[in-house]
């Protein structure tokens, strides 16, 4: 099953949850718009989609139509923010083959049931050449396993499974994705930001890793 | 992007990959579908589409499934 009830039960506490961290999330929000494009907006318009896109906290301001999201209550508050939703899970994505050219996941594979699984359907879906940003806790950096140890404080992470980056890694490798092509960002150096940071190339130190990877 | 008639081009079954068959119960002036179902004939399954949004999850996985 889709670990959803959390989010069904505190969708309003998760959504609030950006506001008081603004600058954790902006910080996030650059990350991400440091691997796309620079001409993102012609190709983040029709052809994109967010694979667990929550409550659109991050498809609104990086300017994806479409997501994909098993909560009621979270899509609907997706659908609020003007995003087009549709409910499904990522592991069986109700598309046809190659349809998009840009697919975003973030802070998602943490509670999915087969991410094995949702990442070989994530390559189906994409066309060639197309791209996957996917977004994460790494649970090796320093703050990932402050969050690990802490995470059964939170309604939402005592369902998690966090994963280490050479983790991701191999599980994207076995998707099918060329390892030659992996671009990584990291930032969220700390957990008291009193403004955004900005990111870093790599991985290791940031607890919020962005991987870009191309089909 | 809305749950528009063109979002069918790319829609396709969870369970089969295949097409899907639209039926159009309600549908708001900008061509948004609100109420409606999408028919897998491969799998004989029917996916409503209630408040613009299509449910799409596995059959065994919607909130009305028996398990």
């Amino acid at each position: 099953m889709p670990r959803i009830l959390p989010f069904e039960r505190y969708a309003a506490e998760y959504d609030e949850w950006f506001e008081e961290h603004r600058a954790v999330y902006e910080s996030e929000v650059r990350a991400l718009r440091a691997l796309l494009p620079s001409d993102m907006a012609s190709i983040v318009s029709e052809e994109s989609i967010e694979v667990g896109v929550g409550t659109g906290r991050f498809a609104s301001p990086l300017g994806i139509p479409l997501g994909i999201e098993p909560s009621p209550t979270m899509a609907a508050r997706s659908k609020a923010r003007g995003i087009a939703v549709i409910r499904g899970i990522a592991e069986a994505l109700p598309f046809t083959k190659s349809c998009f050219k840009f697919v975003l996941m973030v802070t998602t594979m943490c509670f999915l049931d087969d991410v094995s699984l949702a990442f070989r359907e994530v390559f189906r879906v994409l066309k060639p050449r197309g791209w996957f940003i996917l977004a994460f806790i790494d649970r090796d950096s320093p703050l990932g396993r402050i969050y690990e140890r802490k995470k059964y404080d939170s309604p939402f992470y005592r369902i998690a499974r966090f994963y280490s980056t050479d983790e991701v890694t191999d599980l994207l490798k076995f998707a099918g994705f060329n390892e030659h092509e992996f671009e990584f960002v990291q930032t969220v150096f700390d957990t008291d930001l009193a403004e955004a940071e900005d990111w870093k190339p790599g991985y290791g130190e940031g607890a919020f890793v962005a991987i870009r990877v191309v089909k | 992007m809305r749950m528009r008639k063109e979002l069918m081009e790319i829609l396709a079954c969870p369970l089969c990959k295949g097409d899907l068959e639209l039926s159009i119960v309600e549908e708001d002036a900008n061509g948004e579908v609100i109420t409606g179902t999408l028919y897998c004939p491969r799998c004989d399954e029917r996916y409503p589409i209630e408040d613009g949004i299509p449910n799409l999850l596995p059959p065994d996985l919607r909130d009305d499934s028996p398990g």
